[in-house]
């Protein structure tokens, strides 16, 4: 790979921000004591005007202020093009517009919910919101959502003489009418009582759920402030667990690295006992090194692995493991210079991610 | 390090055949596959679409899909269409090859159905995750054998189009050594009701670029396209159908749900469109028109196509009114008429057509028209202001 990805900006939304702070903080910890984490964050006024408030969703609100905000982080006016993953899009006004066609039997509809209804409501708003007439796609892939955005950046950056400065990002929202669906699926932990520090210890199916809205700005070009380098993304559809090693090392390989080079990972265990064994193998070839993991602060939505993403960029600036991340007790020996992400969900869209410190 | 991106299958299913030799069949016979709905259940049996008339339960068992697996329509279709390209493009070993798919619907029409019963009925709750649109895209993979990279783009009724670009990058950064790529939706009361509340449905044939259009008529379908890089169709000596040479996305930026006026997004996809097929518009045989006969996109569009080409306006076709609007499949559906157009060296003619619009200098094709025809651009806008255009080439 000749040209390189640089992270120079990054925005996040997440069920660790407070009402007022929306990038999560390593110290304080938001906690919760239900299998549902929202997004507690009012402070949208910051960046939009209350009267185009009033007509968005919390996906869009979400994501055109982490959009916002990104840029402004990376001190960039306009994207060069606008990338969006998203696992269920407008969930909410999805759901309404179906219940109200189902109990009005498909009379007397109103439109305005079935126009926020498709899955790139927030890429479209954010193009409104930023009156950006740029390449602007929207990839809805599971748990690789994000990802395949991501990859989209990347192959952008590759194949196209110009430079770039691309917004990319991340949304899913919880929908309240839904809930009970999830629950019914065994996607939601059935205990009535649950800490979500504790999810890895009570073994039982499903997990808990979250939200959330996580921006990148990324370039070739690299800034004195750049906070990482992408070097480069891997996806997979479908894999045994006994394939998911043999794969990391493959995809290792490809990037001339070995296991040895790497000094943290970060997994997307979500305590699902039916298949956090995915993680397991990774768990156990990287004992040596610091492992860090999220979902019990985020909880498991589709594009939950942008907020791992997110984390990743941070510690590799920080050179700090923020302890109630930690999946293992290793102290990390030297200065991490190499970042690998692995996630899955429910066995399908398995992603890889390498990032590196600048 | 840029190398042409080659079509070396196609395969389709639409309310016009239910493979590329009949859809090629009705184009060339002039006829349309819009009429009275027959499966979808609704009460809106007063607007015509493109339906295509064979039940899940027949399409199950002519694809031999397992007891276990989980089907929506749309997944249904597009592996129909999918074994098609696969099979014309001599694709055996399924390692190598990415699947970028293009769908909107996703799995509604079972969400639709069941959301009342998900509680009910135990037999059901598979179709819970269904409903996104990610989900139909596992299927259709699960099914095809197809385990490495797979992603779905949900542009709205752009989604076949992109899916068809993100596809020739993958090829173009050497990340996929063989791409499927295309689109899949189905009619479902979701999307019906949707269009229907906002006022776009016609209750006549629809008729695009005509002064009288009254709305636009919703279809359903699926179409891919194997592409391969051109080194590497030209190696294995295989049959090269065309040539994906350019392609272009922009965004409109002007409302959610309609475009403006002046066409701007559109405008920008073509341009970029033929810069990066690095051709002059002049070159341009044939524009296969997103012209969906609603009010305003056909006048958006024609604006947009004037600005582009000034005088010297190429043939211009909407094929719509053979098939409806099928959404996300439109634009992979659009393709596989565009290469059709290029293999038969014939314009399909725009149906249903009578009187030109005042705002616009030109008519599209009514007849069929046999002329050389080198590059042909096909056109595909959905909501969220989202335009993109597609250069295929012959040579």
């Amino acid at each position: 790979m000749i040209k390189a990805c640089y992270i120079n900006g990054i925005s996040s939304l997440s069920p660790q921000s407070t009402v007022v702070e929306e990038n999560f903080d390593f110290q304080q910890i938001q906690t919760f004591e239900k299998p549902v984490l929202q997004v507690a964050f009012k402070g949208y006024k910051k960046l939009i005007k209350p009267a185009a408030m009033r007509r968005m969703s919390k996906s869009v609100k979400m994501g055109v202020f982490t959009a916002a905000s990104a840029l402004i982080d990376a001190d960039v006016k306009e994207p060069t093009s606008i990338l969006t993953g998203t696992g269920m899009g407008c969930k909410q006004d999805s759901d309404i517009f179906l219940e109200n066609l189902l109990l009005q039997y498909e009379e007397l509809l109103s439109p305005s919910k079935f126009v926020q209804s498709t899955h790139n409501t927030v890429g479209g708003q954010v193009a409104l919101y930023l009156k950006s007439k740029a390449y602007n796609f929207t990839y809805v892939q599971g748990s690789a959502s994000f990802e395949s955005a991501l990859l989209d950046a990347q192959l952008s950056i590759l194949t196209e003489e110009k430079k770039h400065q691309i917004l990319v990002g991340g949304i899913d929202e919880i929908s309240e009418n839904t809930i009970g669906l999830l629950q019914l699926d065994q996607q939601i932990k059935s205990e009535t009582s649950l800490e979500n520090l504790k999810l890895l210890d009570y073994k039982s199916k499903g997990s808990i759920i979250g939200e959330g809205a996580h921006f990148f700005v990324i370039s070739e070009e690299k800034k004195h402030n750049s906070y990482a380098k992408l070097l480069d993304l891997h996806l997979e559809n479908s894999l045994a667990t006994e394939e998911v090693f043999p794969k990391t090392k493959a995809f290792l390989e490809e990037n001339k690295l070995a296991i040895a080079n790497i000094d943290l990972v970060i997994l997307g265990n979500n305590g699902d006992v039916d298949f956090d064994a995915y993680f397991q193998p990774l768990q156990q070839e990287f004992k040596e090194i610091p492992q860090v993991y999220y979902k019990h602060l985020v909880g498991e939505f589709y594009t939950a692995s942008a907020f791992g993403m997110q984390l990743g960029v941070k510690i590799l600036k920080s050179q700090h493991l923020p302890e109630a991340y930690r999946l293992n007790t290793v102290q990390p020996q030297k200065t991490i210079k190499k970042v690998l992400l692995y996630n899955q969900f429910r066995g399908k869209n398995h992603s890889w991610i390498l990032l590196e410190h600048v | 390090m840029s190398s042409r991106i080659a079509i070396t299958g196609m395969g389709i299913v639409s309310a016009i055949g239910n493979n590329v030799q009949e859809n090629l069949l009705a184009l060339a016979q002039q006829k349309s596959g819009i009429g009275q709905l027959e499966l979808l259940e609704t009460i809106h049996q007063n607007f015509p679409c493109g339906e295509i008339k064979l039940t899940n339960n027949h399409l199950v068992e002519a694809l031999k899909v397992k007891q276990d697996e989980t089907f929506t329509r749309a997944a249904l279709l597009g592996v129909k269409a999918a074994e098609e390209a696969l099979q014309q493009a001599q694709i055996t070993s399924k390692n190598k090859i990415a699947f970028v798919n293009g769908t909107s619907v996703g799995g509604m029409d079972y969400t639709e159905k069941l959301y009342k019963d998900f509680s009910k009925n135990p037999h059901t709750t598979k179709y819970i995750e269904a409903q996104h649109p990610g989900f139909t895209s596992d299927t259709i993979a699960h099914h095809l054998t197809i385990t490495g990279l797979v992603t779905t783009v949900s542009t709205a009724c752009s989604s076949g189009a992109n899916a068809l670009i993100t596809g020739a990058k993958l090829l173009k950064a050497a990340k996929a050594e063989t791409v499927l790529a295309g689109g899949t939706d189905c009619l479902s009361k979701f999307t019906l009701n949707g269009f229907n509340s906002l006022k776009i449905l016609s209750e006549k044939l629809c008729q695009p670029f005509d002064e009288h259009r009254s709305g636009l008529n919703l279809g359903e379908g699926a179409a891919y396209l194997v592409l391969e890089t051109e080194e590497k169709a030209k190696a294995q000596n295989k049959i090269i159908l065309g040539y994906l040479d350019g392609y272009g996305n922009a965004n409109d930026a002007y409302h959610q749900t309609a475009s403006s006026a002046t066409g701007e997004g559109s405008f920008l996809a073509m341009q970029a469109a033929l810069n990066s097929a690095k051709i002059n518009a002049r070159e341009v045989s044939y524009i296969n028109a997103h012209g969906t006969a609603t009010e305003n996109n056909d006048l958006s569009e024609g604006v947009a196509i004037q600005r582009i080409f000034e005088e010297n306006l190429p043939k211009i076709s909407s094929t719509k009114a053979f098939t409806g609007h099928t959404l996300a499949a439109a634009g992979a559906i659009e393709a596989v008429f565009s290469l059709l157009a290029i293999q038969e060296q014939k314009i399909w003619p725009n149906l249903n057509f009578k009187v030109q619009m005042p705002e616009l200098n030109f008519s599209p094709e009514t007849e069929i028209v046999p002329q050389k025809i080198e590059k042909v651009l096909s056109n595909s806008f959905g909501f969220g202001g989202n335009c993109s255009s597609l250069l295929f080439s012959a040579l």
